[in-house]
């Protein structure tokens, strides 16, 4: 009888042992994931550094800002299941991918299998650092070399010349929060166009969105509507020369850009 | 005993440290108290021995110095209570019903047994109806037995509202319908609705206008609600049922954690004498009433359904193996249900096709078992261990399954192969709870002061979804290997049957089988079965409570408990052959309907075919409470809880952190008798909820999809060459913008979702107040008044204390309109431009309960309650979504508007009755009648629209609740039996159950549909508060134009579904 009293009041000593030890679990949720945008385009202001070559009359030397598509990938695991503890991420902007796109409409693409249009890298941490940083320090060139295309009267394609651009990005960092997943973007963009190679710093924030309003000229109540996808959060201010959303500081303010 | 006090010490230090709902058997005992008194001086009597026998032996307490007594851990009984003291003559009561989770109080008066003469003891109050009369003989000797009627009813112990099914009424009303979920085997939970407060929804029972995988189900203290979805996880037959009581509210910290109720049932467990019995019922499809069903519109394919039978065998039997030591019981059913549907082709000239119209079956088959073994060591320590199994399987060798989680057919209309529309499914439970009572010595050495109650379990549960031809998933054999294909052209016009079917020569030749106006088909399903999933969830549960009776400024019941479980949710799924084709409206493409996957690099896709995930779920939990009363008629419950609640993802990582849920709980009792006759209370409580692992695997791991588009001119995905060119990279087309990596392949789901760092635990509170009476004998009268909320109590209190004393819930919600999501609490942390989560539900019911005596039971209800906001609860009644605390409600801001007002389960004024009396004839024969019935206001309604991102039904159109109420239901169930004994101490009885005698169809649900079209919600109408139908003309697209006529559906608010027709349930029981 007393063994099975001792043996009862052991018991709840056992099992407050598994309460305390349990208990030193995390009392913080889980850091959120890097990440970007996907499916939809970033609006980019560019903030020009320098050129190099001749670039009089090359319209990548004279490029305000542009539209970027990003994506991030995992590597696979064991099973074929994503491994979700390495990140990798693919740029392409749209001043290549239009190029690229109307070719390929035409059914004309690149063959050199080492051209691609897509820049591709590699954020050096699956969670952001403390700053909210997750940063991709170099990502492979892009390179594109195509044809002069003659009009397509037929199927309503206009002429497009001879393509020989190629792209370097570099210093690529989103922010990424529970709220701003990885929708703000910055880094140095380098492209090279027929000889010419210009650099820019680049400010982005995700999704693109047009405000040009209906007299043709930039209509801020665009940005300011909830309903355009644009983080209430966010600093937007509508860009007279791009007419997109832009992040309202300057390309080389830091991230993240949010109202005040 | 010095060692013995140290330990006991460190518990009651530890135990006082603060630390959910796993076990619960303080749920499965009740208590029986009170006071014992000379009946000559008036004072109070120490050292009288109270006796409670029931059927599994005796129990013992000594009355303290005050004169009180208490008898912790009975388990659900009907008990023989005596006192007795040298010196005095006491009443014994007899049948006396100890319920789980209340708190009795029965006071016994003593007389001095000087003979002759003396004054006639009783059982105090002695006074109410039915009471025995006092004796008039000569006066008694000690030790003289006489009995009283006047048995406790009221529980006085606790604030808790609900109501108990005890065996006797379980036997005698007509409950579980036979097309109920769960009614083949007659599951406990549908038996639940015929109390108060409780409502049938899609998956279960609706307590407290929660949504029922709010609620906690317990079977003999083990918690038994699914680890993923929260649904109840045993469906365990009424038949192994002792006692099931539903707390709705107003409970102590020791009963866990729910947002909704607590369902608890006590199984049925052997005694001193053996009894068991064979039983069988069978409810024929041929004495089914009519079922009504509109008729499908747009399409040649109508479906009916009927019920063709049910039907169930089964036994008990329950006995000692050592007389007062040890007992067992044991008990087994068998069941099954058959739906038959009927398709016909019916062209649009009314004309019927000869071909394609045939009868498929539905059907699910049941096996319950049960073993328990309850074994007395000594008076102290007592060790019970409960076994049960319910696993079921539904569907194959060419019929239908019937969907585990609804009790409904998996489809409702046979628009495809039936190798596509088929599966089989299996779910069931295996559970096992150890269960171990000490009651010992307190610190002062008086006996029965201290209680330990020790338990561990496990929950093992199964959902499988298979191909109906039973090969496993991802075999790569037979119907696992056939992809699915899905036709839902619809413009410029539906293909026509004829593309699928033979329907007979010169049938349906209006034209192109590609554009039909004789014999169209909206939808058909080609091919294999498509989403396939084997899920297993382990619960692995303990619990430990400590109860420690102490006299200081009156009596205090302090207990005190840790509990905790770990639950593992494993899933694999998979669609058969790997994916799922779906046309486009026009029929011009074909995509990925269900391709799981995701992509390593640009446009690499990496398909995955049968996806794996394990996640998991700590849960941690401790209490501390007290049940103090000062004076006779007053007891004051206060205690808190905590909880902790750790979830992780698919790798092994956390996925979301609960870790600081603190749920105070207060009550107040006043029992203006002193005699345990009536209360009079008052309770506040907060109450967690546990998270199901739904939201583990879906936003913690992520359900990685991808999809491509390929044209249907290349790609016919309907045979295997096909599908070769469907899936070849070079044949998709260009699907998203020149600026993205990914031209070919769109993702959906990759990935865990983002978590806000100052996430809140889902929680409610909840007020009570109430008084309770006995009226007569056996008899009580009650009204209580419930509010229960989701959301903040005041204005302004949302800026007090950070939010704290705002309940939330938890959401993933899109601030750019579907662009990315995160998990967070609507209106709260950094989803304050959210609307908050609101749910309040405010009840008052009045409620007459007879228990069964002289022969018969009865108990009446009337709730009038309003249940408003904007958040129903863990599944979508309007679309029937079931992903708790992940669903559409908030997914976007633009998906918010015009979402407050009546919620779905609303239903103003709701009675019901049920009541059972036995006629003992001749020759020891006797008649039953029983009866049930329900009334109920209708529920609200809606005007819905389409979300350009969601789709349809996504949009209120107008202020939730602007459609017309459907109307009232009714219904009435009748029970009827025939007892007799072929052999003295067995007994035969033969029933009829029928339920909606009257055959009543009246519209459970109406179509709500008010456009297909994307539209805007109507918002700031011209000098109102709230836009109205006066004002559905002002409806605009999403370009601002106007709706066209022909946009607003001509079908609006006819009735899409109706009332169960008629069953007859036929009953054939022998026992002894």
């Amino acid at each position: 009888m007393r063994a099975l009293n001792r043996f009862a009041l052991s018991s709840a000593v056992v099992f407050v042992g598994v309460v305390v030890a349990s208990t030193s679990s995390s009392c913080a949720q889980r850091p959120v994931p890097c990440t970007v945008g996907r499916s939809l385009p970033y609006a980019a202001k560019y903030k020009a550094i320098a050129t190099e070559g001749t670039c009089d009359g090359v319209p990548a030397a004279s490029l305000a800002g542009d539209q970027l598509g990003m994506s991030a990938y995992n590597p696979t695991k064991a099973g074929g299941l994503p491994d979700t503890s390495q990140v990798d991420i693919a740029i392409r902007t749209l001043f290549l991918g239009a190029q690229t796109a109307a070719a390929f409409d035409r059914g004309v693409v690149d063959e050199d299998d080492n051209h691609a249009a897509s820049a591709i890298g590699s954020f050096t941490s699956d969670v952001p650092d403390d700053a909210g940083l997750c940063s991709a320090p170099t990502l492979t060139s892009t390179a594109q070399v195509l044809p002069a295309l003659p009009e397509d009267t037929e199927a309503e394609l206009p002429a497009q010349d001879a393509v020989n651009v190629q792209e370097t990005w570099s210093d690529v960092s989103v922010y990424v929060s529970a709220s701003a997943l990885g929708t703000q973007m910055k880094g140095s963009y380098s492209v090279t166009q027929d000889g010419c190679t210009a650099t820019y710093h680049v400010l982005a924030m995700y999704p693109a969105t047009d405000c040009t309003g209906e007299d043709g000229g930039p209509d801020q109540s665009i940005c300011d509507d909830p309903a355009s996808g644009i983080s209430p959060d966010f600093a937007v201010v509508c860009d007279p020369a791009l007419l997109l959303c832009v992040l309202d500081a300057d390309v080389d303010a830091d991230l993240p850009v949010l109202k005040k | 005993m010095r060692s013995l006090l140290l330990r006991a010490g460190l518990l009651a230090a530890v135990c006082a440290v603060p630390a959910s709902p796993v076990l619960a058997q303080v749920l499965s005992e009740g208590v029986l108290t009170g006071e014992v008194v000379d009946g000559d001086t008036g004072d109070v009597l120490s050292g009288v021995v109270v006796t409670a026998s029931g059927s599994r032996g005796a129990v013992i307490a000594v009355t303290d110095d005050a004169g009180r007594y208490r008898l912790d851990g009975l388990l659900p009984d009907t008990y023989v209570v005596t006192f007795a003291k040298d010196g005095f003559v006491f009443d014994t009561t007899t049948d006396v019903r100890v319920r789980a989770a209340a708190t009795l109080r029965l006071d016994g008066v003593g007389n001095k047994a000087a003979p002759p003469p003396t004054t006639p003891s009783s059982t105090t109050p002695s006074t109410t109806e039915g009471a025995a009369p006092p004796p008039t003989s000569a006066p008694k000797a000690p030790g003289t037995i006489r009995v009283s009627a006047g048995r406790p009813v009221v529980d006085v112990g606790s604030t808790q509202s609900g109501g108990v099914l005890d065996s006797d009424v379980l036997k005698r009303v007509p409950l579980v319908a036979p097309s109920a979920k769960g009614g083949a085997q007659r599951g406990f939970e549908a038996a639940a609705t015929v109390l108060p407060q409780v409502k049938t929804d899609t998956y279960g029972a609706s307590i407290n206008g929660a949504t029922s995988v709010e609620n906690q189900y317990a079977i003999d203290g083990l918690t038994v609600n699914n680890g993923g979805f929260g649904s109840n996880g045993s469906p365990l037959s009424i038949e192994f049922v002792d006692e099931l009581g539903v707390i709705t509210g107003g409970y102590l910290p020791e009963y866990g954690r729910a947002m909704g109720g607590l369902m608890n049932v006590v199984t049925k467990s052997g005694g001193n004498t053996f009894s068991g019995s064979v039983f069988s019922s069978w409810t024929p499809g041929f004495l089914e009433g009519a079922r009504l069903r509109p008729p499908a519109e747009g399409t040649v394919i109508q479906t009916t359904q009927e019920l063709d039978n049910v039907g169930d065998v089964g036994f008990t039997l329950g006995g000692p193996i050592i007389k007062d030591k040890l007992f067992f019981f044991a008990g087994a059913d068998v069941s099954s249900i058959r739906y038959v549907l009927h398709r016909k082709l019916v062209a649009t000239d009314g004309t019927v096709l000869p071909g394609g119209s045939d009868d498929f079956f539905a059907s699910q088959a049941s096996v319950q078992g049960i073993a328990k073994l309850t074994w007395v060591l000594n008076e102290a320590h007592r060790l019970s261990f409960t076994l049960l199994a319910t696993p079921s399987q539904g569907g194959g060798k060419g019929e239908l399954s019937i969907d585990p989680q609804t009790g409904e057919p998996e489809v409702t209309s046979l628009e495809g192969s039936v190798d596509a529309l088929a599966h089989v499914r299996r779910a069931g439970a295996l559970d096992g709870t150890l269960k171990w009572e000490a009651t010992l010595p307190g610190l002062d050495g008086a006996a029965r002061r201290l209680r330990l109650d020790t338990s561990i379990g496990l929950h093992h549960e199964i959902q499988q979804v298979l191909p109906s031809d039973g090969t496993a998933i991802g075999s790569g054999q037979g119907l696992s290997a056939v992809p699915r294909v899905q036709f839902r052209r619809s413009d410029p016009g539906s293909y026509s049957i004829r593309k699928f079917e033979d329907v007979g020569a010169g049938f349906c030749e209006d034209g192109s089988v590609d554009n039909a106006t004789l014999c169209p088909v909206q939808t058909y399903q080609f091919g294999g079965p498509a989403f396939l999933r084997d899920a297993t969830y382990d619960r692995l549960q303990g619990r430990h409570v400590a109860q420690y009776t102490l006299e200081a400024g009156g009596l205090h019941i302090l207990k005190a408990g840790v509990d905790t479980s770990y639950t593992n949710y494993h899933l694999l799924q998979a669609y058969s052959g790997g994916n799922a084709y779906r046309d486009t409206s026009d029929g011009s493409y074909f995509f990925d309907d269900g391709l799981f996957g995701s992509l390593t690099g640009p446009d690499e896709a990496n398909p995955i075919e049968r996806y794996d995930v394990n996640v998991g779920m700590l849960n941690v939990g401790a209490f501390a409470q007290d049940t103090w009363t000062p004076l006779d008629v007053l007891t004051v419950n206060a205690g808190v809880r905590w909880d902790g609640e750790w979830q992780f993802s698919g790798d092994g990582q956390l996925a979301l952190a609960m870790p600081h849920e603190w749920s105070p709980r207060l009550g107040v009792i006043v029992d203006p008798t002193s005699s345990g006759r009536m209360k009079i209370w008052g309770s506040f409580a907060r109450y967690y909820q546990s998270i199901p692992l739904d939201i583990a695997q879906r936003s913690g791991t992520g359900d990685p999809t991808i999809l491509s588009y390929v044209p249907s001119d290349v790609c016919d995905p309907t045979t295997p060459e096909g599908r070769k060119v469907c899936d070849d990279d070079d044949n998709k087309i260009v699907i998203n913008g020149p600026d993205q990596p990914d031209q070919k392949w769109y993702v959906i789901g990759a990935g865990r979702t983002a978590v806000d760092p100052n996430l809140q635990p889902p929680s409610s509170d909840e007020v009570t107040v109430g008084a309770e009476g006995e009226v007569f004998a056996n008899a009580r009268v009650g009204a209580v008044y419930t509010r229960r909320w989701i959301g903040c109590p005041f204005a302004g209190a949302k800026d007090v204390a950070g939010g704290a004393l705002c309940s939330k819930s938890i959401e993933d919600m899109s601030r750019d309109e579907a662009n990315t999501y995160f998990v967070g609490n609507p209106g709260f942390g950094i989803a304050t431009d959210f609307p908050e989560a609101t749910r309040t539900y405010d009840a008052l019911t009045l409620m007459f309960s007879k228990q069964f005596s002289d022969d018969w039971l009865a108990q009446v209800s009337y709730t009038l309650s309003w249940l408003r906001g904007n958040y129903a609860g863990l599944f979508r009644p309007e679309t029937g979504q079931l992903d708790p605390f992940i669903n559409s409600d908030f997914d976007l801001r633009s998906l918010t508007v015009n979402r407050d007002g009546d919620l779905p389960f609303d239903s103003r004024h709701q009675v019901k009755a049920f009541a059972a009396r036995e006629f003992p004839a001749a020759h020891d024969t006797k008649f039953t009648l029983g009866g049930a019935m329900q009334a109920s206001e209708g529920g609200p309604t809606n005007l819905l629209g389409s979300h350009p991102i969601y789709g349809g039904n996504e949009v209120f159109v107008l202020p939730r609740g602007s459609g017309q109420r459907l109307e009232w239901s009714w219904s009435a169930d009748a029970h009827g039996g025939f007892t007799f004994q072929p052999v003295k101490g067995q007994e035969v009885e033969v029933t009829i159950d029928v339920f909606n005698l009257f055959d009543l169809h009246t519209a459970t649900a109406v179509d709500e549909t008010y456009t297909t079209a994307d539209v805007n919600p109507l918002v700031d109408c011209k000098d109102k508060k709230a836009c109205t139908r006066d004002d559905l003309g002002d409806v605009q697209q999403l370009d601002g134009t106007p709706l066209e006529d022909g946009q607003v559906n001509p079908n609006l608010g006819n009735p899409i579904a109706y009332q169960t027709p008629r069953q007859v349930r036929l009953g054939l029981r022998w026992s002894f």
